[in-house]
């Protein structure tokens, strides 16, 4: 019902009103009541209150009268007196009203009573009766009178009771007209008040209400309208509000779809500004939209060369199970079907299984799918695809309309720069590709220039010889015609000389032998003279038998050197090395030479510096003998002076003619005189045998002339050399160098070819034997001297005299003999006589070249089979290697190429062929293996079982044995393991041969005992000869270069510090973890193998007792620095001690190393003896822990 | 070599100072970083050198020396620069059918082949070979060690991503080599990259190694050392040799690069197999 305000406002002022009329009312009511009592009181008592006075006075007067009436004795007064009775009596009578009647009438009676008796006295007064009558009627009148007096007072007597009744009727009557008046008064106020209040707080809620939602209006929020809590003039000013409001809302709403979509396409605009990818671009753009338009996932597809649109962008797909297809073709599915439209495609009703938005709190199915095509230049060029949980609005239908070209264009221009840039990309990489390879071909070039610089060099080099040749060939052939001729001649000398050399040893030997007999007689006589047994001669005498013997005993040593002479001019000197003390050599300089130059008058002084060993190992015999022929020498041409010995070493001055000697090691022996002096021409000539400088000389001083020449060849022999300085006039020193140690090839062989000295050779003497020898061949004559008839030999074909002399000592330093042809045809003669092992041929002889000589030699089945190497400084290995030859090497070259030249022509050792062991079961392959191997001409058994195999090597010895793993009885690694129990080190070398695919721990196992393993596959004949020649090789070149030192380290002996340790080696190489195993096996370490950084781990896991591990750093699975880092997060193996072993050696790879964990880091390749000192450091400190802990 | 390449019409005076230059320039690399290429070959370095300069836009050679001194991230662009690096999947097919042909029958006679391949630069190599073993069947008993000076080229190619823009070349080269089955069976090419396969990448290990200071690390029964000699000086040459030489097991296999000849004087213990193609094989005991 609706009631307005004014409604209410009206009822409130009737309702005050009403209450008013009723107050009023009431209170008139009551004020009634009260006049009426007040009226009462005035009626009845205020009469009474006058009647009594009155009264009294009347019958005052009354009394009085008819007292004067008796004065005045008038009887008429008295009558008149009495007369008044009447008048009392009707005011009495008046009064009847409001007096007691009872009390009127006694009252009256009283009066009436009085009147009568004063009457009566009266007139008997006046009548002047007197007498005792009267006076009682007196008296009576006075009785009377005073009861009428009484009465009156009782009959007009106020009642006191009764008034204050009225009194308090009407004071109780105002009291309740009060309280009426109150209570009517509060009750209209208390509903006035309550009516204002009800229609004021309704009123005021309404404002209130209206208030609060117009402020809410105002600051826009328009979700909740005003509340209308009345129906009334604010109610509907709540609805207008309201109205208005919604109106409001709906502008604003407005004005926000327009901002948003305003900001959401700049939002779009700035997401993709900027250079970026096609796919940065797809994937910001649906990340903006799916954001924009409150998408869960979205994709991007965008159009590929082929028209295919292919998956450029995802947004929280991935979750969905698989991602979106990569792929859509034009009109395929729903996206290639949108590409195909123009409008966007919304499919609303999606089946619950079409796709699944996940995340981490649930999943759901989207409620519609959206496509938006983007189209740019009439060809679409990708398509959006949006899933949405919401259902597909107007806005974001606009939005995603709106910026569909936006999309278009950035995707299009993303892609346009994107190849721009990947063509820029592409062209840089390919300048510098090109670059690249430029810089490789110029590289290529400069190598190709340098070759053929080189091939000039050779070229030049080449025809200038050839001119030289030339010129050569052309003095060769007159020098051939002279050759002829002198050959005649010479052929005539060579007899003679034959014969003069006969007659010369029939004379040495005849000469020496008749020297020899007297020589005893007087050597045994002086010595017995020396000994002085009688005691009769002087110890002067004594002494000079003692020089007599001493002397003898030199002078059979000089007729001895003679025989030497010979000896070693032909190439049969020996020497004997032992230590020499320096000590003995001086005090016998001494003995000998202090008489002798005390005899001539001559000082003589023996120093021997400091510094110097106490001995030398040379060969005494011919140290003496040089000292004493240069001793001797230099005392017998000095006339006056001093001649001194002094032992110093060798000034670092010193120079040798023989180039591969050093002053460093050498030991001089410098003989000074002060005598005649050699002219410098003649320095050759002092050293000549029987020969001095001086013809006269000869006569003056007598002598032999042998001693310098002997000196000299001795002192050669013994590794040293002989040098003069001499002034003529002035004096000569003699200075022998010999070495401090024993020169290897003295050591090694007694071949007189061992003093070859290139020097020697150009001096024209002749002096080499081993030069000269051969040469004897090219005169046609036998070879006098080396080497004998069946001994082993090298032949040299070479025309260089000094490039044949340094090899030729070479080859003696390998010990083999050797002889010289220096030009073909001797070659050729000389391997057809001789048989020599093996050729050595230079391709430019003088007479024929290395070609034909190498034909030759192949067509002549004699000499076929000897292996033949070139060396040559023409490179045409092709070509010689095609010939057959074992070896093609170009000079110039180095020591080590003669040696392996050597190696290769002449397998040393090889006096018992190595023997083979075959082990196979099939004997097919039995068959061919023992086949390849007797081609080879090795001596070969063959066995089908283990058990057989092992019967056999523990009654013969093998060096090599072939072992197939699939055998019937026994495993091809058990076998093995069982041989290496049962023979240790001595056990044959292995080879396996298997058809088993063999894993890679089966052949880290097999590998610590076989030298090769061979699977038959591909070319394992080949493979399986190569290894086989291989082990021959290396059998035929000695034990010393087989084995285990051959792989690296040397083994040490056992030492106390480490017997027992246990050490973990971590290396994938196992040539490496061999060589260390060995050397720290040979210490009595305990040493636990892993090949990589896993293994390790599971080693040190398996095994805790490791003291230290030597770790590898590169290696497959987990390289060492992981390794480490991991053995070192585990808290057990913080202190354990790791040696880092790397073949990375460049700056920071030992820190590396040091970071990763590693205690210590030692570069490869491994020196033994600083890895033993580093675990020994490692283990001490461990040790010490262990003892702490 | 470098006396040689020097072009007569420069004025020698200069060019001495230049030289001096590039050999202070190194020596002061070396010093300060360990990496040792005082022994390239002189004409090659000095190119290289200047490349480094021309690139870096310094003025002089003593301004780029004291650049690379005070900045290490300017040393590893030089050194990029200074190094070459050029490679590629199956370049030069008729040395890999003669690996295929001559040196992989000798291989399966192997229970386990170690390959090293010495500058392997961006990888390609070590995956023409790893992809050759596999068809081969040998691939699972094969073990590559591909090392190389630069640890950016390793990074590359340990990734094993390659550029497809000579994909022909690639194919063609593959086809050449010998190989039998289609390249997709190897590697997946997209998005114009070639990417090798996950199981390809398994037996090889990348490693940064430098063969002029380093030592060798194993036994191996085949060395590749392409086109890496080339740019070194002889001495330098003549030692890199000796540590190839002596990494490899007897019988083993050293394929060097076109122009990069085996001294034919027997100096080495090598004989060669494929002259053409370059490969040698190790003669003698190790």
């Amino acid at each position: 019902m609706r009631v307005t305000i004014r409604s209410k406002l009206a009822a409130i002022v009737v309702a005050a009103v009403l209450a008013l009329v009723v107050l009023i009312v009431g209170t008139n009511l009551i004020a009634n009541r009260m006049q009426a009592e007040l009226e009462t009181i005035q009626g009845r008592y205020l009469p009474k209150m006058d009647l009594g006075p009155r009264l009294e006075a009347d019958f005052e007067r009354a009394r009085r009268a008819f007292q004067d009436a008796v004065g005045s004795h008038d009887l008429d007064a008295v009558n008149e007196a009495r007369d008044r009775k009447g008048a009392i009596l009707d005011e009495l009578a008046a009064a009847r009203d409001f007096l007691d009647p009872a009390q009127a009438t006694a009252l009256r009676e009283a009066i009436e009573g009085y009147f009568t008796t004063a009457f009566d006295v009266s007139r008997r007064l006046v009548g002047g009766e007197t007498g005792e009558a009267l006076v009682g009627a007196m008296a009576a009148m006075q009785a009377k009178q005073a009861l009428a007096t009484d009465r009156l007072k009782i009959a007009t007597r106020l009642d006191r009771g009764e008034l204050r009744e009225a009194f308090g009727t009407i004071a109780r009557t105002q009291t309740t007209v009060g309280r009426v008046r109150l209570v009517l008064s509060a009750a209209c106020l208390a509903l006035v008040i309550s009516l204002a209040v009800w229609v004021g707080s309704g009123v005021l809620r309404s404002l209130g209400a209206v208030d609060d939602g117009l402020r809410r209006f105002g600051k826009g929020d328009f979700a909740r309208p005003i509340a209308v809590v009345s129906r009334d003039e604010l109610g509907d000013v709540a609805v207008q509000a309201n109205q208005m409001a919604d109106s409001l809302r709906q502008l604003m709403a407005e004005r926000d779809r327009r901002d948003w979509l305003k900001n959401a396409q700049a939002g779009l605009v700035r997401e993709l500004r900027g250079e970026l990818e096609p796919e940065e671009v797809a994937t910001r753009a649906v990340r903006f939209l799916a954001r924009a338009v409150e998408a869960p996932a979205g994709a991007l597809y965008t159009a590929d060369a082929d028209g295919s649109f292919r998956l450029a962008a995802e947004h929280a797909l991935a979750s969905a199970g698989g991602g979106a297809p990569a792929r859509f073709r034009m009109g395929e599915g729903l996206v290639g079907q949108a590409a195909r439209q123009e409008d966007l495609t919304v499919v609303s009703d999606v089946p619950p299984d079409y796709m699944r938005v996940r995340s981490g709190t649930g999943e759901g199915a989207p409620r519609a799918i959206v496509l938006v095509p983007l189209p740019h230049a009439s060809r679409v060029v990708g398509v959006l695809e949006l899933a949405m949980f919401k259902p597909w609005s107007e806005g974001a239908a606009e939005l995603v309309s709106s910026v569909r070209d936006t999309l278009a264009i950035a995707i299009v221009v993303a892609r346009a720069r994107a190849a721009t840039r990947e063509l820029l990309a592409a062209t840089q990489r390919q300048a510098e590709r090109l670059a690249a390879q430029e810089e490789e071909l110029r590289a290529n070039n400069d190598e190709l220039a340098a070759q053929e610089e080189e091939l000039r060099t050779a070229n030049t080099d080449l025809s200038q010889r050839t001119e030289e040749l030339e010129a050569q060939r052309q003095t060769l052939a007159q020098r051939n015609a002279d050759l002829d001729e002198a050959r005649v001649r010479l052929e005539q000398r060579a007899a003679e000389l034959t014969t003069v050399s006969a007659y010369k040893s029939q004379f040495l030997a005849n000469m020496s032998h008749e020297l020899r007999t007297p020589l005893n007689s007087m050597l045994l006589l002086s010595n017995l003279l020396a000994e002085n047994e009688d005691g009769r001669l002087t110890p002067r005498q004594v002494e000079f038998a003692r020089t007599i013997f001493s002397a003898g005993k030199d002078l059979l040593a000089l007729i001895n050197q003679v025989l030497d002479l010979a000896k070693v001019e032909s190439g049969h000197q020996e020497v004997e090395i032992g230590p020499v003390p320096l000590a003995d050599l001086a005090e016998r300089a001494r003995r000998v030479f202090t008489p002798l130059a005390r005899d001539k008058g001559l000082a003589f002084a023996v120093t021997v510096a400091a510094g110097l060993p106490d001995a030398i190992p040379t060969d005494r015999r011919r140290v003496e003998q040089i000292l004493t022929n240069l001793l001797g020498n230099a005392i017998k041409f000095t006339m006056k002076g001093e001649v001194t010995l002094r032992i110093e070493p060798a000034g670092a001055d010193a120079r040798f003619r023989r180039s591969d000697l050093e002053p460093g090691g050498f030991i001089a022996f410098v003989v000074c005189d002060t005598g005649l002096g050699i002219a410098p021409e003649d320095f050759e000539r002092v050293f000549a045998p029987f020969e001095q400088v001086d013809a006269a000389a000869d006569r003056r001083y007598g002598g032999t002339g042998l001693g310098l020449g002997i000196a000299r060849e001795l002192t050669a022999l013994l590794g040293g050399e002989l040098q003069l300085r001499s002034t003529l006039g002035a004096g000569s020193t003699f200075t022998c160098f010999l070495p401090r140690r024993p020169p290897a090839q003295l050591a090694a062989s007694a071949a007189p070819a061992a003093i070859v000295e290139p020097s020697d050779a150009q001096s024209g003497r002749g002096r080499s034997p081993a030069a000269s020898s051969p040469k004897a061949h090219a005169s046609g004559s036998p070879a006098a001297a080396a080497p004998g008839p069946g001994e082993p030999f090298l032949l040299l074909i070479e025309d260089d005299p000094v490039f044949a002399a340094t090899f030729g000592e070479v080859i003696e330093g390998q010990g083999f003999t050797y002889l010289l042809a220096t030009n073909g045809q001797t070659g050729l003669r000389v391997a057809r006589e001789r048989r020599p092992k093996g050729i050595i041929l230079d391709v430019r002889l003088p007479d024929m070249d290395g070609w034909r000589v190498m034909e030759k030699l192949r067509a002549d089945p004699s000499t076929a089979s000897i292996p033949v190497h070139f060396i040559s400084a023409l490179d045409a290995s092709e070509r010689g290697l095609a010939m057959g030859a074992v070896g093609y090497l170009t000079k110039p070259v180095t020591r080590r190429d003669l040696v392996s030249v050597i190696e290769a022509l002449v397998p040393r050792a090889g006096e018992r062929s190595a023997r083979f062991l075959v082990v196979e079961d099939d004997a097919f392959t039995a068959d061919s293996i023992v086949r390849v191997l007797e081609a080879e001409r090795l001596e070969t058994r063959r066995v089908s079982s283990a058990e057989a195999a092992l019967a056999v090597l523990s009654r013969e010895r093998f060096d090599c044995m072939i072992l197939d793993l699939s055998l019937a009885d026994m495993s091809g690694l058990d076998l093995l393991q069982a041989l290496r129990e049962q023979q240790g080190g001595a056990a044959p070398k292995v080879v396996v041969y298997t058809a088993r695919a063999l894993s890679r721990p089966e052949t880290k196992a097999l590998e610590a005992y076989a030298e090769a393993i061979v699977l038959k596959d591909g070319s394992s004949v080949e493979r399986l000869l190569d290894e086989v020649r291989l082990f021959v090789r290396r059998f035929q070149s000695g034990p010393g270069r087989d084995g285990a030192p051959s792989r690296g380290l040397e083994p040490a002996p056992p030492d106390v510090r480490f017997e027992g340790r246990k050490v973990l080696v971590v290396d994938d190489d196992m040539r490496t973890v061999y060589a260390l195993s060995a050397t720290l096996r040979a210490k009595g370490i305990e040493v636990v193998v892993a090949d990589t950084g896993k293994a390790a781990l599971e080693a040190l896991e398996a095994r805790s007792d490791i003291e230290i591990v030597l770790m590898d750093i590169m290696m497959p699975e987990m390289d060492g620095y992981e390794a480490m880092r991991r053995i070192r997060a585990d808290a057990r193996f913080g202190a354990l001690p790791i040696i880092a072993l790397t073949a990375k050696a460049m700056k920071g790879d030992a820190e590396k190393c040091v970071e990763a964990g590693a205690s210590r880091y030692l570069p490869k390749p491994i020196d033994a003896d600083r890895l033993l000192a580093l675990i020994a450091t490692c283990l001490g400190g461990a040790g010490e822990a262990r003892a702490r802990g | 070599v470098a006396d040689i390449a020097v072009a007569p019409t420069r004025a020698p005076a200069q060019d001495d100072v230049t030289t001096i230059e590039v050999r202070l320039l190194l020596e002061a690399i070396y010093e300060r970083y360990g990496y040792d290429l005082r022994g390239y070959a002189a004409a090659s370095i000095g190119r290289r050198v200047h490349l480094a300069l021309a690139r870096s836009g310094l003025s002089d050679l003593g301004a780029l020396q004291h650049r690379l001194l005070t900045d290490p991230d300017a040393f590893v662009r030089v050194l990029g620069d200074l190094t070459v690096q050029v490679t590629g999947l199956f370049r030069d097919p008729d040395f890999y059918r003669a690996i295929r042909e001559r040196v992989v029958p000798m291989l399966r006679t192997y229970p386990l082949i170690n390959v090293w391949l010495a500058g392997c630069a961006t990888g390609e190599e070590a995956y023409s070979m790893a992809i050759l073993l596999r068809e081969e069947g040998l691939y699972e008993r094969s073990q590559i060690y591909a090392t190389d000076l630069s640890a950016a080229a390793l990074e590359r190619a340990k990734e094993g991503v390659f550029p497809a823009e000579d994909l022909a070349a690639i194919v063609d080269g593959y086809g050449r080599s010998g190989g039998g089955d289609t390249l997709e069976a190897h590697a997946t090419v997209a998005y114009g990259q070639l990417a090798i396969k996950e199981s390809l990448r398994r037996n090889i290990l990348f490693f940064q190694h430098d063969l002029v200071s380093d030592h060798v690390f194993g036994e191996m029964q085949v060395v590749f050392c392409r086109n890496v000699l080339i740019y070194f000086g002889r001495a330098l040459r003549d030692r890199v040799m000796r540590k190839l030489c002596e990494s490899l097991c007897s019988g083993g296999f050293l394929c060097l690069g076109a122009s990069e000849r085996m001294a034919a004087d027997g100096r080495e213990p090598f004989s060669e197999l494929a002259p053409n193609e370059r490969i040698y094989r190790r003669t003698g005991a190790p």
